[in-house]
């Protein structure tokens, strides 16, 4: 369990720095209200067509796509921002120095992104439940498998944007088209069989679609392991060739920063 | 036969031009620049080195070679028998530079200290007590729960030697510890390195400081554009150190 110390460290770090920006907190809960607020309007006069959405309440559907682009946001950004950050303030070297894996300091620094994340996650269902969403939850084992899978998805995606900014400084330059993309075909305001043809197919090679819809089903479905099979399987595979690539990536860009002496430079 | 503390044979760098595409999406507007120079010496464990040179001779670059921050262009780079890159060796490295930078400044010295102990892998209880030991050592006590931001220079640079001490290394290196400190915080640290708590340890120091260097240590090494022209005792005054460390551009 040594992985646990440094590990620990990084999360004291990051709350105590969170302590120091309290407003931060406050002003996420409150994007959090105003995003259902929103919502809950504009689905008032939006009536979509249930063959097609599944579901005659659009609001339900769409404040549960909204919360997980939340999640996957978080992913695609916070390495990039935390490395950014290292790279600002001075740390990243001795952080870099230290005999803790790359993979693991860079994974560690997320925790506490991802715990401030579910707060707002589920503060956001509660204000959407309060205004009318409607919820049958089912099995919880299923729903931990898909977020596990899920992370270590997009996770992996945000280590590659990091391993960018490791090299390039700036620009992140995949994280702003991916999250995009992924919003456009990631069944988050729309199904994406409603797309043209090739982007549609597109979408079956993006694992969002597969978030999204297990998550649909487990939240307002009542939805078991069994019913969201497909989508934990899909997501498996995404994991299984997503991971290595990340860590790959990370790897790559340390070896050239060290041969091009990149690590102090911002 | 003693394994050296730090061993170095035949070591040249050179900050590459990275090639196309690459250089023009990072931006690069630098040449390839040669930082150091088949630089060979080695220093036996305990032995106390100082290291020389004009801005920009390599100082800093061969400093950070030893951290394994940068690759071995050519040569090679031993420490205790061990590559830098190794886990193991560095876990033997301590690293102090006069960059203050380095701390996060919202956070007490305390706070700083357990996180960079922690990601150094020590566990929470004997961190708790080496923070307290080294804070005594170094005459940081009185400060370890004041933001590292509010500390005056001297006191950062103290904090910077207590981080670098934190787990226990058998071999210190000091980036120009005494840079930008006034002459009594100069001379408060000098005296701390002669401490006992710095015995026994091997410590390299990169300084541009005469005085120190004759205090610290009986060896002196100087860099010229990269390359050494020096490895003995520091020159007797600063004109014999002028001459070597030469008039003309790094």
């Amino acid at each position: 369990m040594k992985f646990m110390i440094p590990l620990s460290a990084i999360f004291k770090r990051d709350l105590m720095l969170a302590m120091s920006y309290r407003l931060d907190f406050i002003i996420r809960v409150f994007s959090a209200l105003f995003a259902v607020v929103l919502w809950y309007y504009l689905s008032m006069i939006l009536k979509p067509d249930v063959s097609v959405t599944g579901t005659g309440d659009y609001f339900t559907y769409v404040v549960i796509g909204m919360a997980l682009l939340g999640y996957i946001n978080l992913m695609l950004y916070t390495f990039s921002q935390k490395i950014r950050q290292d790279q600002m303030v001075g740390t990243l070297e001795f952080i870099v120095a230290s005999p803790t894996s790359p993979a693991l300091l860079l994974f560690s620094s997320t925790l506490w992104e991802m715990a401030m994340e579910t707060l707002h996650l589920a503060i956001y269902l509660l204000i959407a439940f309060a205004f009318g969403a409607s919820f049958n939850v089912g099995s919880l084992l299923p729903m931990g498998l898909v977020f596990v899978l899920t992370l270590l998805s997009f996770g992996s995606l945000g280590i590659i944007a990091a391993s960018f900014l490791i090299v390039f400084k700036r620009g992140e330059p995949i994280t702003p088209f991916v999250a995009a993309f992924f919003a456009l075909l990631g069944n988050i305001f729309f199904p994406a069989k409603i797309l043209p043809p090739a982007l549609k197919t597109l979408s079956l090679f993006i694992p969002l679609p597969y978030s999204v819809e297990a998550v649909r089903k487990l939240l307002t479905q009542g939805a078991g392991l069994m019913d969201v099979l497909p989508e934990i399987n899909a997501l498996l595979v995404f994991s299984l060739a997503l991971v290595p690539a990340a860590v790959l990536s990370l790897n790559l860009s340390l070896k050239i920063s060290r041969r091009y002496g990149l690590l102090s430079q911002y | 036969m003693t394994v050296p503390a730090l061993k170095i044979e035949s070591l040249y760098f050179t900050y590459p031009r990275p090639p196309q595409p690459l250089f023009w999406l990072m931006g690069g507007k630098a040449r390839s620049v040669t930082a150091l120079e088949n630089v060979s010496f080695s220093m036996a464990p305990g032995e106390k080195l100082c290291l020389m040179g004009k801005n920009g001779a390599g100082k800093t670059t061969l400093l950070k070679i030893v951290m394994g921050l940068l690759s071995t262009g050519h040569g090679k780079v031993e420490v205790f028998g061990r590559s830098p890159l190794e886990k193991e060796a560095r876990r033997m490295i301590g690293f102090s530079q006069s960059d203050e930078r380095s701390f996060y400044f919202r956070m007490t010295v305390r706070e700083n200290l357990m996180f960079f102990g922690g990601i150094w892998g020590i566990e929470c209880s004997p961190l708790k007590k080496k923070v307290e030991e080294m804070a005594d050592q170094l005459s940081v006590r009185d400060f370890l729960d004041e933001p590292f931001a509010q500390l005056s220079s001297g006191m950062k640079q103290r904090v910077s030697i207590a981080r670098s001490m934190l787990h226990d290394p058998s071999l210190l290196l000091l980036d120009e510890p005494t840079r930008s400190l006034d002459a009594v915080a100069q001379e408060e640290l000098r005296t701390l390195l002669g401490s006992d708590i710095f015995a026994g340890r091997t410590i390299l120091v990169a300084t541009h400081n005469l005085e120190e260097a004759s205090e610290i240590s009986g060896r002196c090494i100087i860099l010229r554009k990269g390359g050494m022209v020096m490895d003995g005792t520091p020159p007797e005054n600063e004109a014999m150190l002028i001459e070597r460390l030469g008039k003309d551009a790094p």
